[in-house]
């Protein structure tokens, strides 16, 4: 069994069973394209990702190593399973965290983690008036009179279809 | 790179490419003020780009990319909304007519799943067409329209389907159209060089079409106007109103795709390509398929009552068509244009059409761009550059003329204007070897069967015809198949290890039967069995190239070669077959 070891923006490495690292697609394709046979302690630098980051993601991947997700092609079906119960509890961290997470899943190109925090993050805009949103993503509101007016009527607008 | 000028006065240089396009345009402004993501290199202030993060909040971390992706996740648009009405920025991101349509197609989506055959005629109860998605999803008849400071979002993200949906092809290919147009009033195709023929349909017997013309793409004209129907959308309306017809992924009743097809801003809008509904059944007594056509072996299928879908009735507003594709099951096809203006782009079958990617077997075609970004792409061009070459023809149909795509051409259709079509899959004599070596060879990319069918005439065919040759095969089939759950989806590309449809041995059966088509069978048999002999003949030799090529590589990178100089010369050889 080869192992891998994946050195973080700020240098810690880590080494991961290769099964696990290639949960993400761009170290797949990296050992795929550049290891050849002998790839164990093959080193693969992940210039963008804090070793905090790094190591949740490496948990996520160990967790999930044996797990079958559905195609990536398959857009429909990705997009409207519901979050796993364990990655609810994982993703349970502060919003920093999370936004890393969805950062690092979609460089290192890995699509279930992806997905799973980019449905924690619309969940956390359901339900919401545009306040709440605003509060909840620190967004500034520099609407002019005039424009406030004229999301006013859209909402009057919108009638019964 | 796109630079939005919004004086619009840069000069068009009609460049001279043997019939490229000038893809220098000058797009029209985005409703919101968008601008591609060139112009940020070109104003980059600091305080645009602070005012921006500030709009963003915390979403500032992600690209554009990341977060339109991440808005695809909002499955409500009450949610969408809200989200839109945080900050100007938040509203154009959530302006993208991509997003909301994506929404209403995947609730469309479930609420077939779930209510079936009860499921409300109009998806999502949604019975007005309000001019786009997002005004249609959330009952808009006007909206804000909040208007962004110049170069506050310069976004390619959004920018660039926007500029897709505003593309003008009639103004594009000016000089195409007028060479075309004069040829479909002359009935003679004017470009020698790349054209597609045009034939009187009386001049062209059986004979020659199945001799020499099956090869071929080529317009049938004809001097009669009441040759084909001449339906507009509004006229079909008139008479269909309420009847369902199927659009790609959704069925509508017509006069809700009319209002559609009239007006909205998709990239690729969406085409009504129809074979099921009860008004295809009525249309198609309203015409004559032309006598050429005729001679069609997949007949044999409707005399036991399990042919493919093979005859459809198209629409589509301006900007709509296909992408590179070839038709199933190897048939080939004909297609009469009722109304409106189309352009055709077809490849023979061993040239890949640029912008396309296929795997070896041609049964996964990945074409990642829709029709109008291919073309400002400049992969029109590129295919003008292979038609010059010989290896494309590029043409354009005007109502009453019928064009004919043989088996195995690449082919992109374009619709210059809003346009209606009849066209029917079929199989000329000429390709029947080719068309066995799919059934038989390619079974997984066999579709268009309905297994339930399948199933009932097999067993119907075994019944009344038990000394045939396969009978054993077929009694393995039914037997493997009978504790499975049967419906009426059609078979996709179902046949898979573990379902084996014998659709291949069943056709032979059925040509064996026919007094007619049974005479050339053996002669296509034996064609097929040359066409095998190629491929086996092909295949070793793509394996010990592939193994050189990783030897190369290898090696390479070992030595820290530069891996050019070291494998070039080995390609010479494996290139040319």
């Amino acid at each position: 069994m080869s192992e891998i070891t994946l050195t973080s923006s700020d240098n810690e490495s880590f080494k991961v069973e290769k099964k696990i690292a290639e949960r993400s697609i761009l170290i797949k394709n990296m050992i795929g394209d550049l290891a050849g046979d002998d790839d164990d302690g093959f080193e693969i630098p992940i210039p963008n990702v804090r070793s905090t980051v790094l190591k949740k993601v490496i948990e996520w991947a160990t967790h999930h190593k044996d797990t079958s997700f559905p195609d990536d092609e398959d857009e429909d079906s990705r997009k409207s399973a519901p979050v796993d119960e364990w990655d609810k509890e994982f993703l349970k961290v502060d919003q920093e965290m999370l936004y890393e997470i969805i950062l690092a899943a979609n460089y290192l190109n890995i699509r279930p983690l992806l997905d799973a925090g980019c449905k924690v993050v619309a969940e956390m805009i359901r339900g919401k008036s545009p306040e709440e949103i605003r509060r909840t993503f620190n967004i500034v509101n520099d609407f002019s009179p005039e424009e406030e007016e004229a999301i006013k009527r859209e909402n009057e607008w919108a009638e019964d279809r | 790179m796109t630079i939005n000028e919004d004086s619009g006065s840069r000069k068009r240089r009609n460049i001279s490419r043997g019939g490229g396009i000038s893809r220098d345009i000058v797009t029209q402004r985005h409703p919101l003020n968008v601008k591609p993501s060139g112009n940020a290199l070109i104003y980059n202030d600091s305080k645009l780009l602070a005012k921006k993060a500030h709009q963003l909040g915390d979403l500032h971390i992600f690209n554009d990319e990341l977060l339109l992706d991440l808005l695809g996740f909002i499955d409500d648009e009450k949610d969408l909304k809200n989200l839109s009405h945080c900050s100007k920025v938040l509203y154009a991101f959530v302006y993208d007519e991509q997003l909301w349509r994506s929404l209403y197609m995947k609730k469309a989506f479930n609420e077939l799943k779930i209510f079936k055959t009860k499921a409300p005629i109009y998806p999502l109860n949604i019975s007005k067409w309000r001019g786009s998605w997002r005004k249609t999803m959330l009952g808009l008849n006007e909206e804000a329209n909040l208007q962004l400071e110049e170069n506050l979002l310069c976004s390619d993200v959004l920018f660039r389907p926007y500029q897709c949906s505003q593309i003008n092809y009639k103004e594009l290919f000016k000089d195409l159209i007028f060479e075309e147009e004069l040829s479909w009033k002359l009935k003679e195709t004017q470009n020698k060089k790349y054209g597609i023929k045009r034939i009187s349909e009386d001049l062209l017997t059986n004979d020659l079409f199945n001799s020499k013309h099956y090869l071929k793409p080529f317009i049938l004209t004809t001097d009669n106007k009441e040759r084909w129907p001449t339906w507009t959308l509004d006229e079909l309306c008139k008479r269909f109103a309420n009847v369902q017809f199927r659009q790609e992924a959704v069925t509508w009743p017509l006069n809700f795709y009319s209002q559609y097809f009239a007006k909205n801003q998709d990239e690729s809008p969406l085409y009504l390509f129809d074979c099921q509904s009860k008004a295809i059944k009525e249309l198609s007594n309203e015409y004559k398929v032309p006598k050429i056509f005729e001679n069609d072996l997949f007949k044999l299928f409707n005399t036991v009552t399990c042919r493919p879908d093979h005859r459809w009735l198209i629409a589509g507003p301006e900007r709509s068509g296909s992408k590179f594709h070839l038709d199933p099951n190897f048939t080939s096809a004909w297609n009469a244009n009722v109304s409106g203006m189309k352009l055709w782009i077809m490849l023979p079958p061993n040239i890949k059409p640029p912008g396309v990617g296929t795997d070896e077997d041609e049964s996964e075609v990945t074409s990642p761009l829709g029709i109008a970004e291919w073309i400002l792409s400049g992969f029109y061009n590129d295919s003008i550059k292979l038609a010059l070459d010989g290896k494309c023809l590029i043409g354009i149909t005007f109502p009453g003329e019928c064009i004919f795509v043989p088996s195995g051409w690449w082919h992109s259709v374009i619709n210059l204007e809003d346009s209606i079509a009849l066209t029917q899959n079929f199989v000329p004599t000429g390709v029947l070897p080719q068309v066995l070596n799919f059934l038989k060879n390619k079974k997984d990319q066999i579709s268009g069967f309905h297994l339930d069918d399948f199933i009932k005439s097999l067993k119907t065919f075994i019944k009344e015809n038990p000394n045939i040759e396969s009978r054993e095969i077929f009694e393995k089939f039914l037997n493997d198949i009978a504790n499975k759950e049967i419906d009426h989806e059609d078979i996709g590309e179902l046949c898979s290890d573990d379902l084996n449809l014998p659709i291949y041995e069943f056709f032979i059966e059925l040509i064996k039967q026919d007094e007619n088509y049974n005479k050339i069978l053996p002669n296509a048999l034996e064609k097929l069995k040359q066409i095998e002999i190629e491929k086996l003949k092909n295949k070793p030799k793509t394996i010990v190239q592939s193994k050189i090529w990783d030897e190369l590589t290898k090696q390479a990178i070992k030595t820290n070669k530069e891996p050019e100089s070291a494998f070039s010369f080995n390609f010479e050889e494996s290139d040319d077959e």
